[in-house]
């Protein structure tokens, strides 16, 4: 454990997650020809429902209190097995984890909207259920193609080496399109879709367990934008040597959230919800997508 | 009279007497127990659109009820009013639902506001009243006062179909206020997974009781204003619809300008109401960026409204006689300037906006109803023109300036939520058009003139095509400068009896987008009664009702 650059990570990931939602609020707003809501606004939001009294739904009982504080303490989690600003990664082996705990946190939520027996919130979770069946394994496979052609797990070892090539190129789309999933906007927002559930499994959250639910899926969104830094590394050569520490990383490192930001924002403004049936078979396709990117990788290092 | 002719062949024993009102307006008295079988041949086997039914309290003068049923024939431009007494002491007809399902409303409306029930009405559940309104006090009888309040009737619950018996379903909430919809009305899903098996719906809880205070507080030259506050996006529908049957009762024509000016705002509304949909429409979907471009031109429209009449909404412009304020000439070039931007946008943001993969695949197939249904249940406007049915009082019916106006009635075959969409949005088209054409071809001359008689105890409908469908209003003129009977019936009345039908089968994630489908106006729906804070209306559905079911 380097726990500096935990530190580092850990007290980004919270200032910094809010921040990135308000501006792909922003960039929405401007694509739709909106001033938009100060990019400081998500962070406005959480500190208002911070302040507000905690009501327990009728059949959910303490299980609201928990699954809030479980989302972020998994999103800050992952942050521990990335490395951000920083070459170096807070631990060892930490691809494995994140993959897991990516994997995890998805189905938290959905179980966090089933507990309150709310009619919306099981629609809601039953949704996210099933979309996350959906777009997790293509999360996996594009990861593991990453990990599979830099030969290591650790963030470290994966930011070092540069091997660009069409494999990669092909994992990079399939990951950025499962983000789109992932991050839980139009045209992916089926669970919690405002118009149809009224929210979805957040429907029974209120006041404090909200303002942390809302933070744990933007930290959560945040660390899952981080991602692409390594494919962004693995297609420019830098040379990063052990000890060294550039602006570079840092610049790539905030490219690679502006890129993610920027991506959703668009999907965001040029398309209509998806339906459940629909999704699926996007996501169907993006799992053919990046099942051929691991294969080519499987190839590319069976014969190197 | 092609229509009366065949009626009489049919029934040449039942019908007691027929008299024209008007032009086209034939006033057809029969027997109460007659109702049920010569409405199902005018119905179903004529064709008759059903418009309204009614029913009127005359004990006090004459000892008896009377209840009207309203059919049209668009193509022929006819209308007939059914017309039966009922006498005091046998305060019953039978219902005429099971043969015309879209009477189902009315007639428990009657019940409810008047006490005549309807004999074998599949359906006799409150719909209008409060669920602790007592069960024997009718507030549309002329002997119940407009401001009385009656007394507490505590514990009353909505009985709810229940799900058959043995069968697991999950009954889903989609109401009384969801954000969906933006509108208090009550659907009740019974869902297998997803997938909508039945729907109940409970609707009344903005009745507001606008007909009693206008037959008792109100004069003739008032209620227009009110009318107009019937609904918030179809005012000077209203003001027009009732002005307009009012002039019919007084044989009263309008000036030629006055005429053009209340064409102008008619389409000026339509265009507003449209575009507000469209952009609804968009966020039921999840298409925000399409209610933000939508809005935004929706607002050229509403500076275009204030420009002319200095509201933005609410124009205030109808009056009985002709119009409020007159058009000046610059005024009519900035608005000229106005349209031509209002149709540059929105002929490109249509282009961008209907051409959209995800946009259309989630509107087509949806909420299919098919051409029989619509008939079967007289939907109206742009409902009845996506299923086909080419109705349009505007050509039909016509009133004001649009028999000199060139214009088209978009019609689709599909009837599905798309077709919707697509005849609203060539309607929009249609009305600059119309706007474009009477501002340049405005006559010259009064705006106004008052109407000096209006003979008492004359029955009139006025038919206006508001931008839901076609909007009716019944009066029955009264001796003391006010109307005696004023039915309003808005096009959503009809087209809410329907949404059911469009639900079925669908799944949960289609269903705010299916009731959005046909522009639903609860407001328009029921206007009507009193408003009474004691009763409790929100205790229909509790806060903690909502959460146990």
């Amino acid at each position: 454990m380097n726990f500096p650059v935990l530190a580092i990570n850990i007290l980004l990931a919270i200032l910094m997650a809010p921040i990135f939602d308000g501006l792909r609020r922003k960039i929405t707003a401007r694509l739709q020809n909106r001033i938009g809501p100060p990019i400081t606004q998500t962070w406005y939001d959480i500190l208002k429902l911070l302040r507000k009294e905690i009501i327990l739904p009728e059949n959910g009982g303490f299980l609201v209190l928990v699954f809030p504080v479980l989302t972020l303490i998994l999103s800050l989690t992952m942050f521990a097995s990335i490395s951000t600003i920083t070459v170096q990664s807070p631990m060892e082996r930490g691809g494995i984890i994140f993959i897991e705990l990516a994997v995890l946190s998805a189905f938290v939520l959905a179980i966090a909207g089933s507990t309150s027996r709310n009619p919306y919130g099981m629609v809601g979770g039953s949704r996210e259920v099933i979309l996350a069946t959906l777009v997790e394994p293509s999360i996996i496979v594009s990861l593991t193609a990453l990990i599979l052609l830099k030969g290591s797990t650790t963030f470290d070892d994966i930011s070092r080496s540069y091997s660009a090539g069409i494999p990669l190129l092909i994992a990079v789309v399939a990951y950025l399109l499962s983000l789109l999933a992932e991050s839980g906007k139009i045209p992916f927002d089926l669970a919690e879709a405002e118009s149809e559930l009224s929210g979805g499994p957040l429907i029974e959250f209120s006041g404090p367990p909200l303002a942390f639910l809302k933070l744990g899926q933007s930290v959560r969104n945040l660390a899952l934008y981080s991602i692409p830094k390594f494919f962004m590394i693995a297609f420019i050569p830098l040379g990063l040597t052990e000890q060294h520490h550039s602006i570079t990383v840092v610049i790539l490192y905030f490219a690679s959230l502006f890129l993610c930001t920027i991506v959703i924002s668009l999907a965001e403004s040029l398309n209509a919800r998806y339906r459940l049936s629909e999704a699926s078979k996007f996501y169907v396709m993006v799992l053919v997508l990046s099942s051929i990117a691991l294969i080519l990788s499987v190839l590319t290092k069976g014969t190197s | 009279m092609d229509i009366i002719t065949k009626i009489r062949s049919k029934f040449p024993d039942n019908i007691i007497k027929v008299t024209e009102l008007r032009e086209k307006t034939q006033l057809m008295e029969i027997k109460k127990a007659d109702f049920p079988q010569i409405l199902d041949y005018a119905h179903n086997s004529l064709g008759g659109h059903f418009m309204t039914m009614t029913g009127t309290d005359y004990i006090e003068s004459l000892d008896h009820f009377i209840i009207d049923y309203i059919l049209g024939w668009y193509e022929e431009g006819v209308l007939v009013v059914f017309r039966a007494r009922i006498r005091k002491g046998d305060e019953n007809f039978p219902s005429a639902t099971p043969y015309v399902p879209c009477a189902d409303w009315y007639e428990r409306e009657v019940k409810e506001s008047l006490g005549l029930s309807p004999i074998g009405h599949p359906n006799p559940r409150k719909l209008l009243l409060s669920d602790e309104w007592p069960e024997d006090i009718y507030p549309l009888r002329k002997n119940y006062k407009h401001d009385a309040r009656p007394p507490y009737k505590a514990e009353a619950r909505y009985p709810f179909e229940a799900p058959e018996n043995g069968k697991m379903f999950n009954i889903i909430p989609f109401g009384p206020y969801h954000f969906a919809i933006h509108e208090p009305i009550y659907f009740r899903f019974l869902t297998n997974g997803e997938r909508i098996v039945n729907t109940d719906l409970r609707a009344g809880f903005n009745y507001r009781g606008l007909e009693k205070i206008a037959e008792t507080r109100l004069t003739y030259e008032t209620i227009p204003f009110m009318a107009e506050r019937v609904c918030g996006i179809c005012g000077s529908v209203h003001a027009e619809a009732y002005t307009q049957a009012l002039e019919k009762a007084a044989n009263f024509e309008a000036p030629e300008r006055a005429k053009w000016i209340r064409t102008v705002m008619l389409e000026i509304e339509r265009i507003h109401s449209h575009l507000l949909w469209l952009g609804v429409a968009s966020h039921m979907v999840g298409f925000d960026s399409g209610l933000m471009q939508f809005w935004r031109v929706r607002d050229k429209d509403m500076f275009l409204a204030e420009l002319l009449t200095g509201n933005r909404k609410l124009y205030g412009m109808i009056v009985p006689g002709g119009v409020r304020r007159d058009i000046r000439d610059d005024k009519k070039e900035k608005a000229l300037k106005l349209v031509s931007e209002i149709h540059e946008e929105y002929e490109e943001l249509l282009k961008a906006t209907l051409n959209l993969g995800t946009l259309k695949k989630r509107l087509k197939d949806v909420g299919c109803l098919r051409k029989e249904d619509a008939k079967k249940y007289s939907v109206m406007g742009p409902v009845a023109r996506a299923s086909g049915i080419s109705i349009d009082s505007r050509r039909d019916y016509p009133y004001e300036a649009y028999p000199h106006l060139d214009f088209e009635s978009p019609v689709e075959s599909e009837g599905d939520v798309l077709a919707r969409t697509i005849v609203r949005a060539h309607d929009v088209l249609q009305s600059i058009k119309i706007i474009e054409q009477a501002l340049e071809s405005l006559p010259d001359g009064p705006v106004h003139t008052p109407l000096d008689y209006i003979p008492p105890g004359v029955t009139s409908v006025g038919l206006v095509e508001g931008p839901r469908g076609t909007d009716v209003h019944y009066i029955i003129t009264g001796k003391e400068d006010t109307v005696y009977r004023w039915r309003v019936r808005a096009p959503t009345y009809a087209n809410l009896q329907a949404t059911p039908l469009m639900l079925e089968g669908y799944t949960l994630a289609d269903a705010s987008i299916i009731i959005g489908s046909i522009d639903p106006c609860i407001s328009c729906a029921e206007r009507v009664l009193v408003v009474d804070a004691n009763s409790g209306k929100e205790r229909i559905l509790s806060s903690k009702d909502l959460l146990k079911r």
